[in-house]
């Protein structure tokens, strides 16, 4: 066997080694060492282009690509989603201005951010282990469940507060804040030109400006949430800039998959809340996912 | 077993193996396409790479932290099989899809139930364009996790980032095709973002007229759909791949825990 074969640490390996793992314990392997690409890059490569091919072509024999009725202007299905991977978008406009969670952040922030992060950390001393570090990967697993919990707090606290939630229970952009707001102007004790504002409907007007309830209080809340993250990084596990880099993806990455799950699972006729197995109507989640 | 053996000018017999590779690999016509031999040895194993045009974009030479599967899971692999796999599917589907309002449903159905093996090439289309987008956004995870995006890949992490998007837009113009409900409404859903282009009196309109072609999505939305999705965008992402492959091989290979660390 030669040295090369030995030192191939690739899927391979059970094939190459065979026989040879005693004289392999000997050898000290270096994660530099190198090898020829052909055969030990370019064959295991192959095999994945064939297993590819192989489990496409099993999904695609065991289940059909779903075609519904023709396409009718007239009849708009409630719920209408967009395609699974943009019902975070979806999610996200529930919760603040449109502009701002359709247009803004996922055309502008979020690949400008992406890019931006290996120019801000620069550290390159724990490049090629998984999760940096012990302190990584804690970091990472407290991100997860801190961000599905404010995610969770987030979605129910719009859901619960609505401005009139007998005629008006479906969730829409800042609604929240001003269910919460006008509470608050109703409440006893604020001044006089607080609660004697002009009204409309009955509800003070600047609860109806859009530019406190759609853009500064739930954009704050979800930068106050950031923000607490990254204190607690900085002082929980004493983080850098790595270290609070790592957290600030982990959220991004999660809040991905958690807005994509709630809209497509969670959200039935008129973007209600509800267990994906009991919408009402009868509606199925399931068929509008794929 | 040779009738009229005694009658050849040669004396005929059954072939072996290596004979037969012999035959057909030393001669002008195999030596034009292939200029090495057999790749056993560590020069013609050099020489397939370094021949192939291909195979060109990868280093003869590789470490052997990047062959390990735990690694990368062969994600961006992965992803760019995908990309043949819908590539080539595609091209078969748009030999029976015409995007014409009044023709692209029935263009479907004919598809699923009359051309032989349609069925199956628009099932591998439509799953492979769903695993792609996971595939992707994996791909990004596990980049990220082991930091290939730190320096000096902070470019082809950029240019990643772009491929994310392209990945996106793809699967979004393809979804409008079939021309059933589920694609027109989440079409309209998607494309109705472009109101809130801000300053959004301004902009909000012309954005839906440049996304659907007319106020709703309609026949013009299908044209403009269907010529990013079979045109402007696959190219977009070939050239993003191209770019994406070479510098992987520039930047020194995959990344690696070849530093020194913090703790250990
Ligand atoms: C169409 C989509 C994409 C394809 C086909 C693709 C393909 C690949 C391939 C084949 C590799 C080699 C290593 C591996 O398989 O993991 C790679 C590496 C890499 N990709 Fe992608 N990629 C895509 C999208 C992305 C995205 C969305 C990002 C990040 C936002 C990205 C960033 C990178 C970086 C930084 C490397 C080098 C990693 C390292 O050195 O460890 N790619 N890509």
């Amino acid at each position: 066997m030669s040295t090369e074969a030995q030192q191939y640490e690739g899927p391979l390996r059970p094939l190459l080694i065979a026989g040879h793992e005693r004289t392999l314990e000997r050898v000290n392997l270096r994660p530099d060492d190198q090898v020829m690409a052909f055969p030990y890059m370019i064959v295991p490569a192959l095999a994945v282009a064939l297993g590819t091919i192989a489990v496409m072509t099993f999904c695609s024999v065991v289940a059909n690509a779903p075609l519904k009725e023709i396409a009718n202007p007239d009849h708009t299905p409630n719920p209408s989603k967009a395609p699974w991977y943009f019902m975070n978008l979806q999610e996200l406009l529930l919760h603040m201005n449109p502009s701002l969670s359709g247009v803004i952040i996922p055309t502008n922030l979020v690949p400008l951010l992406l890019m931006a992060i290996p120019y801000i950390d620069r550290k390159v001393d724990n490049v090629g282990h998984w999760f940096m570090s012990r302190k990584g990967q804690e970091i990472t697993l407290f991100t997860t469940i801190y961000t599905v919990v404010v995610g969770i707090a987030l979605a129910l606290f719009d859901s619960y507060f609505t401005l009139d939630p007998l005629r008006d229970p479906v969730p829409r952009s800042g609604g929240a804040f001003k269910a919460v707001l006008t509470y608050l102007v109703k409440f006893e004790g604020w001044p006089d030109w607080l609660t004697s504002s002009p009204t409309v409907g009955g509800f003070p007007i600047f609860i109806y400006n859009d530019w406190l309830t759609g853009w500064v209080l739930p954009f704050g809340l979800v930068m106050t949430a950031i923000i607490a993250l990254v204190l607690i990084v900085k002082f929980r596990w004493k983080g850098g800039i790595e270290e609070v880099m790592l957290a600030l993806f982990t959220g991004f990455a999660v809040t991905w998959l958690f807005t994509t799950t709630v809209g497509a699972l969670f959200r039935g006729p008129s973007q209600l809340l509800g267990w994906p197995w009991a919408h009402p109507n009868g509606y199925n989640p399931l068929d509008d996912l794929l | 077993m040779f009738p009229f053996a005694d009658r050849l000018p040669f004396k005929p017999h059954r072939p072996t193996v290596p004979e037969v590779i012999e035959f057909l690999t030393k001669n002008r016509v195999w030596r034009s396409f292939f200029r090495h031999g057999y790749p056993d040895t560590k020069r013609n194993q050099a020489l397939l790479m370094q021949t192939n045009v291909f195979l060109h974009l990868f280093p003869v030479k590789v470490r052997v932290h990047s062959l390990k599967a735990t690694y990368t899971w062969g994600l961006g692999l992965i992803s760019f099989y995908l990309f043949l796999i819908l590539t080539i599917t595609g091209v078969l589907l748009m030999f029976y899809y015409v995007p014409a309002e009044d023709r692209a449903y029935q263009n479907m159905l004919t598809i699923m139930t009359s051309v032989n093996y349609g069925a199956l090439m628009r099932n591998m289309h439509r799953w492979a364009a769903h695993a792609m987008v996971l595939g992707v956004f994996l791909h990004m995870c596990r980049v990220f996790y082991t930091g290939g995006h730190k320096e000096p890949r902070e470019f082809n992490w950029a240019i990643g980032v772009l491929l994310l998007f392209a990945t996106f837009f793809l699967s979004f113009t393809g979804y409008l095709l079939p021309w059933d409900q589920l694609s027109y409404w989440a079409v309209t859903v998607g494309s109705s973002l472009g109101q809130y282009v801000p300053p959004e009196e301004i902009m909000g309109k012309f954005s839906i007229l440049i996304l659907r072609g007319t106020p709703e999505v309609s026949q013009s939305t299908l044209v403009r759909f269907y010529t990013f999705h079979i045109v402007a965008l696959p190219l977009a992402a070939a050239v993003l791949l191209t770019i994406h492959f070479w510098r992987i091989r520039k930047d020194g290979g995959l990344s690696g825990p070849y530093g020194k660390r913090e703790e250990e």
